[in-house]
């Protein structure tokens, strides 16, 4: 078949199917006196789409009068299939580096002359009637002179790429048209519009020749635009044929077109859009335009980095330096195009964007940054990607039409465990008045804004009873950022975190469970028991906020580090750093384990991993900074975790059966039958050596329990020993034996019935008997959501700090100065001086003992305005009744007992360096950059393409 | 790495196995630590011969009568013994850390309230003093004094036991001193007819010192001011039972709901004993018992150990003549240098020390000093285990300028001293000067 003849001559060409839609109209008016049409096809290393676009060549109602191909150095073997089709006679070739427009150019001076000129693409396949769809269009009107057809996407075939195209005051080429939006004939009608694409453009042969054809300075980008532009100043109408067809791969703007040497760079497009603008803007608007564009790309260029995508900005510096660097190519582009004009920019106004267009999409882009942050699975990265097939064996794929909860048993889940979370938070999630916050255990409340965060850690001095100049714990920053948008309530931060821990974490252990096992039930099992396993050691209702966040952290930090040993890379050993800081901000004991966890890994990754893991360590340690090194000096405060220092004890059957002792533990017997499946686990061969890794991992927590158990540390505010609390560890060993379980299950389906039920059992025990003893015991208690008092606030609201006074004198006594209501989550760990601090204890030591009138007045000189002592010790209050000086009040309960110091208080003053802001400043910025590299990198990565996905042509 | 199948489960047994040994983490109870004191404050009564002193000169102290706030200008001088006669109450407050002030007083009760000697300490605030062998009744008439030692109302209540059990007295509770007063109470007033009473004062508020005047006309008359005993306790030593006194009563009260059984060890001058009918007494619970103590215990100066099942508060009356009686109650074992008053401007002689060893082996040493709290000389005794020595302090200085005595303790040592003017006896037990106090053990918590 030749070309005159309508068709294309070539062996096994697939060929495109004719649908109803898509039938041409059974009369076209321009038949009678059929217009003459020259078609160009230009290709560059198109051979991977040619092919199927030559046979969409060979069966048009319509075909051109001519063709003429011209290749562009390609090094595929597209020349080849060009002459098969079009024979060796019709074939021009262009240097490598030709751009499309003189490509184009080329072909058309070897036409023949026609009435009209089609240009085509290598990867851009037409239907049987697109050429007559166009032609139906073009001859409708005489001021007609571009015509372009309905692009859809190559290789879905069903979605919209473009419909007449136009350019914002921006740079951005718009369409109009949504994301991925089908087509459903919403856009067929054909209209004006500011441009079409080249692909598929028909355009009238004089037009193209009194303007020029398309801008050699535009070799690749925006040519189609810039020349829809010109033609609407010469006083043209482009216009879209909707009826017309074209399916374009766009595999040069995809970047799946294989590059050579001449190809345009990547900032190519930017630029050529920065070109296009400048080159047709009105004179009166130029100079705004101009400058604004300088402006405008500064501005995404830090946009592009703060959204992880340094090549894009790079880009765009890069394009602007070409534009602005060539002011002469400017003004010729400018003097050229004023020369054609026939008409002012104003009369064809209405085919461009409006103006706002540009900063919606800069919103969208916003929120597409932040889910890609939150969600970093739903975007395409380089960099943390941690979904992945589900990898379900295909006979266990669900049959047709399988129920809601069958498809997504792990939303389900979830759902459900959010569902349990509220019920068991009853009476947590709002308190008797506006100021109520949730606090209790170790847990002080939030603050009333987000704002004292951000303060305390940068403020030179705290005001918490004796003024504190120490650095203020770390996790105030990580604290600080979640708390910004919800400002004035930054207690939801704290409150979610306590409250839905189990939700939290059965997340993250369900994300790392999907690296452990393809089994679907057994993994969500594991990660429910893990998230239980949390509430049943007791620190939620405790209100121990580091074990939490720990322990939700943890399997995040497990993920990240076997990922690592997938693929290692410095990225992904700085972004494990990351998230041990995160672990170890909250629970510094974190730090160890994380350090334990990394030499067992290096150990059993060999040093392939060596360098990641020692780059995770050094970022998690440069992130935690002073913090850190305060622990390192006092080793034994690793254990002293975010909040109040509260002691804890567990015995040994507690530690067994993975309980931290304390008010919020849950029953033991609900563990029993783990320590023992976890033994059993053991039993199977295959499945041995993973279980006697997490064997391992489980002994190295318990290790750390124990030892913990027996340990004890001190605070900087003085003497006292508080026993550490050792949950981040029981978890740990209880995980691993979970996991151990967890990774046996398979091995021993083969078993009796009755030996299987007995199992099942065991291993329900844990999460059913938890989950049921939170569902009925509640999250609350010492855990309450009331206002703080503590000291009463009469006193709370008068001048000068409270001393507060605890214990007895036959089993000592506990003393503290507090401000207002007391500190505020994070302030706990604020200490004073050490001679201040000192002093205090001292004074209120003979205080205590025999107070002296100096006594008083030293405690007024520390600042203290009034002595509290809530649920007194009749020993203490007889002693301190016995000061001179003392004034008793009256107390808000008959247990407790209030004191008034004479006179008024003195003001303390205690401010670190000037240079302290600095401090606080490096490490919010630590933190801040640590977050935007942990969020996910964006790279020019090949969008699917033709073979990739379903491809029905 | 190859790991046997059986290494973790008995890893782990071994770890917890480990855990059963390891030492609690966990601090428990702080003992008390003892705090030097900077500021003592006592009160002495009105109308009687004071004489104060310290164990190394303070830094100033403030003395004033009350009501009014009178400076008594005799007794402020901090660096020596000092005498003076009060008028009215007097608070003194002495200033200095460890200084140890501490004073006494002395008179001679008239007719109408025994007419004995009285020589006792000016008491300072104390959070309970227990009294026991107070009557209200039958020629035997005793008075409460509460001296408030603050600027600020102090708030008291008082319990009372009988021969017949608990006393309910009426407005015994909530009694108001006002500052800087003293509030005077017949315990005829709240408890009436009662020849033997057993008193508890309790400070519910602020800060007063407790002075107990005790009077008898009956056959064995005189007065005494006596030492707090110390509270209910199961074991105790009641120390200083003079030599050759002829009249020696057991007080006991067992405020317990429980009957009490009771039984007296006597730390003689050789060592210690059980008297005959003492090994198993019955103490009724709720009650003041009075036993007779026999007179076979012998002449010498001795202490008796009371051991009982239920806590229980207990003195020894002790009569030498018909004309006066003294208290021996039970005391703290010296936890430091005790001062004992020589010269109290009364008239009466050197005291005679009666000092027990209750535990081990233990040694006391004894120094003489002047009013200008020169030493003047020193002696050591050795104080077998068990055993109750007398020391006359006469072989310690032959000076008449002697002032006070310091008794400076090695080991646990307990004792009294015993002071006589004519027919008149009086009795104080030794306490450590206040230079340390126990206190709680404070600590900072965040």
């Amino acid at each position: 078949m030749s070309i005159e003849q309508g068709g294309l001559a070539g062996p096994n060409w697939p060929e495109f199917e004719l649908r109803d839609d898509e039938a041409p109209p059974e009369e076209h008016h321009w038949l009678d006196n059929p217009p003459t049409v020259g078609a160009v096809v230009v290709a560059h290393n198109g051979a991977r789409w040619l092919p199927k676009v030559l046979g969409s060549f060979s069966s048009m109602f319509y075909a051109p009068t001519a063709w003429r191909a011209v290749d562009v150095g390609s090094s595929d073997g597209s020349a080849d299939l060009l002459r098969d089709a079009f024979g060796a006679e019709r074939i021009s070739f262009a240097p490598s580096g030709t751009g499309f427009g003189e490509a184009a150019w080329m072909g058309v001076e070897q036409l023949p002359h026609t009435d009209w000129i089609w240009l085509l693409h290598d990867d851009a396949a037409v239907l049987p009637g697109t050429l007559a769809g166009l032609l139906d269009v073009a001859t409708s009107a005489e001021d007609i002179a571009v015509v372009g057809p309905k692009l859809r996407e190559w290789p879905s075939l069903k979605r919209l790429l473009e419909v007449g195209v136009s350019i914002t005051n921006t740079g951005t080429r718009e369409t109009g048209l949504e994301t991925g939006e089908p087509d459903a004939g919403q856009h067929d009608w054909p209209r004006d519009v500011l441009a079409v694409s080249s692909a598929g453009m028909l355009v009238r042969r004089d037009v193209w020749d009194d303007l020029g054809g398309f801008d050699p300075a535009l070799p690749m980008f925006f040519d189609d635009i810039d020349f829809g532009w010109r033609v609407a100043r010469a006083g043209h109408r482009t216009r879209t044929a909707p009826s017309a067809v074209a399916f374009h791969a766009e595999a040069t703007w995809r970047g799946t077109r294989r590059r050579t040497a001449g190809d345009v760079p990547h900032w190519e497009a930017r630029r050529a859009a920065l070109y296009t603008l400048l080159a047709n803007t009105s004179r009166r608007r130029f100079l705004w335009q101009y400058l604004r564009l300088i402006v405008g790309s500064i501005l995404r260029f830090f946009g592009f980095l703060l959204g992880k995508d340094p090549e894009s900005a790079s880009d765009e510096l890069l394009a602007l330096r070409s534009v602005y660097a060539h002011p002469l190519e400017l003004r010729e582009a400018r003097r050229t195009r004023a020369a054609i004009a026939r008409r002012n920019v104003a009369d064809f106004k209405h085919l461009f964007p409006p103006f706002w267009l540009p900063y919606r999409h800069g919103l969208d882009a916003v929120v597409e940054a932040t889910i890609a942050m939150v969600k970093p699975e739903s975007v395409e990265t380089t960099g943390r990607r941690s979904a992945f097939d589900d990898g379900t064996p295909l006979d266990q794929q669900p049959e047709e039409q399988p129920s809601f909860v069958y498809r997504h048993p792990w939303l389900i889940t979830s759902l459900a465990l959010s569902a349990l979370a509220v019920v068991a938070g009853r009476g947590l999630f709002s308190g008797p008045d506006a100021a109520a916050v949730l606090h209790g255990g170790a847990l002080p409340p939030a603050p009333d804004s987000a704002g004292d965060w951000w303060r305390a850690i940068v403020e030179r001095s705290h005001p918490v009873g004796l003024p504190s100049t120490g650095i203020p714990p770390v996790f105030l920053v990580p604290l600080a950022i979640a708390a910004t948008p919800v400002w004035v309530v930054p207690g939801i931060v704290v409150s979610i975190l306590m409250l839905f821990a189990v939700p939290l974490a059965a997340l993250s252990a369900h994300r790392l469970g999907r690296r452990l096992t393809t089994h679907r039930a057994q993994r969500i099992l594991w990660a429910v028991s893990y998230a239980l396993s949390i509430v049943a050691v007791g620190a939620v209702a405790e209100g121990r906020l580091g074990t939490v966040v720990a322990l939700v952290v943890l399997p995040i930090v497990a993920n990240t580090a076997i990922q690592i040993a997938d693929d290692p890379g410095w990225q992904k050993g700085v972004r494990l750093g990351i998230w041990i800081a995160v672990a170890a901000a909250f629970a510094p004991i974190a730090f160890l384990l994380c350090v334990l966890g990394l030499g067992l890994f290096v150990f059993l990754e060999r040093r392939w991993v060596l360098r990641d893991a020692l780059i995770a360590v050094l970022t998690s340690a440069a992130l935690l900074g002073p913090w850190l090194v305060q622990r390192v000096l006092h080793p034994a405060r690793m254990w002293w975790e975010a909040g109040f220092p509260i002691e804890a004890h567990a015995s040994a059957i507690d530690l067994l059966f993975g309980r931290g002792g304390g008010p919020g533990a849950a029953p033991i017997w609900f563990n029993v039958a783990l320590p023992v499946v976890a033994a059993l686990a053991i039993v199977p061969r295959r499945t041995r050596h993973n279980v006697l890794l997490c064997w391992v991992v489980a002994l190295a927590g318990l290790s750390v329990a124990v030892l913990g158990n027996a340990m004890a540390f001190t605070t900087p505010f003085g003497p006292a020993r508080i026993a550490a609390w050792v949950g981040v560890p029981l978890v740990i060993w209880v995980a691993g034996l979970l996991t151990a379980v967890m990774l046996a299950v398979p091995e021993v389906m083969g078993l009796p019935r009755a030996a299987l039920a007995t199992l099942a059992v065991a291993v329900l025990l844990l999460p059913v008997g938890i989950g049921t003893w939170w569902l009925v015991r509640g999250t609350d208690h010492p855990l309450v959501n009331d206002v703080p008092s503590t000291v009463p606030a009469y006193i709370a609201a008068d001048v000068g700090s409270t001393l507060v006074v605890t214990g007895s004198v036959e089993r000592g006594a506990g003393a503290r100065v507090v401000v207002d209501g007391g500190p505020f989550l994070g302030l706990e760990a604020a200490a004073p001086s050490r001679d201040r601090a000192h002093e205090l204890q001292t004074t209120v030591a003979r205080l205590l003992a025999r107070p002296a009138p100096e006594d008083v007045e030293r405690l007024s000189d520390l600042g203290v305005s009034a002595i509290y002592a809530p649920d007194v010790d009749p020993g203490i209050a007889r002693r301190i009744d016995g000061a001179p000086g003392l004034r008793p009040a009256g107390s808000d309960s008959p247990r407790s007992r209030v004191w008034v110091l004479p006179g008024k208080p003195a003001k303390l003053s205690a401010e670190a360096s000037p240079w302290r802001w600095l401090v606080g400043g490096g490490m919010i910025s630590a933190w801040l950059v640590a977050m935007l590299l942990t969020a996910p990198v964006r790279r020019r990565r090949p969008l699917p393409t033709l073979g990739d996905e379903g491809d029905d042509l | 790495m190859r790991i046997r199948a059986t290494t973790p489960p008995v890893l782990a047994i071994a770890l917890i196995v480990g855990a059963f040994f390891l030492p609690d983490a966990r601090e428990g109870a702080r003992d008390p630590r003892p705090v030097l004191v900077s500021r003592t404050a006592y009160a002495c009564p009105g109308d009687v011969r004071v004489a104060a002193g310290q164990m190394t000169p303070a830094r100033a102290v403030k003395a004033v009568g009350i009501p009014g706030g009178r400076s008594v200008g005799s007794l402020e001088k901090p660096d020596r013994w000092r005498l003076t006669k009060t008028k009215r109450s007097t608070v003194v407050q002495q200033f200095g850390r460890g200084s140890g002030g501490t004073a006494f007083f002395t008179t001679t009760a008239v007719e109408a309230d025994g007419g004995g000697l009285i020589v006792a300490s000016c008491p300072p605030t104390v959070d309970e003093s227990w009294f026991v062998g107070l009557g209200s009744g039958a020629k035997h008439e005793s008075r409460l004094e509460l001296t408030n030692l603050s600027d600020v109302i102090a708030v008291a209540d008082i319990s009372l036991w009988g021969a017949d059990g608990p006393i309910e007295a009426v407005a015994a509770k909530g009694i108001v001193i006002k500052p800087q007063q003293t509030q005077s109470l017949d315990v005829s007033k709240l408890a009436a007819g009662e020849p033997e009473l057993a008193v508890r004062v309790e400070r519910r508020r602020g800060a007063f010192a407790v002075t107990a005047f005790d009077g008898s006309r009956r056959v064995f008359g005189g007065s005494e001011v006596p030492a707090p005993t110390r509270a209910p306790r199961r074991n105790q030593v009641l120390t200083g039972l003079p030599a050759g006194a002829r009249n020696r009563t057991l007080l006991v009260v067992n405020p317990s709901t429980s009957t009490s059984r009771l039984s007296v060890s006597v730390l003689g001058r050789r060592g210690t004993f059980s008297p005959r009918g003492l090994e198993a007494v019955r103490i009724p619970a709720g009650r003041v018992t009075t036993l007779a103590l026999p007179a076979g215990l012998g002449s010498d100066g001795l202490s008796l150990r009371v051991q009982s099942e239920q806590p229980v508060a207990a003195v020894v009356r002790v009569a030498e003549a018909k004309d006066d009686y003294a208290y021996i109650t039970s005391a703290h074992e010296l936890a430091g240098p005790a001062l004992v008053p020589v010269d109290l401007g009364g008239g009466t002689s050197r005291p005679r020390l009666t000092l027990s060893a209750p535990e081990a082996k233990a040694r006391v040493t004894l120094k003489g000093f002047d009013r200008q709290m020169k030493q003047l000389g020193s002696e050591r005794h050795e104080l077998p285990a068990g055993t109750t020595s007398t020391v006359a302090l006469t072989g310690l200085t032959d000076s008449d300028r002697l002032a006070y005595v310091v008794v400076e303790p090695q080991g646990n040592v307990v004792g009294s001293a015993t002071f006589h003017k004519d027919e008149g006896i009086a009795s104080i037990p030794l306490e450590a000067a206040p230079v340390r106090v126990l206190g709680p053990d404070v600590r900072l918590v965040g």
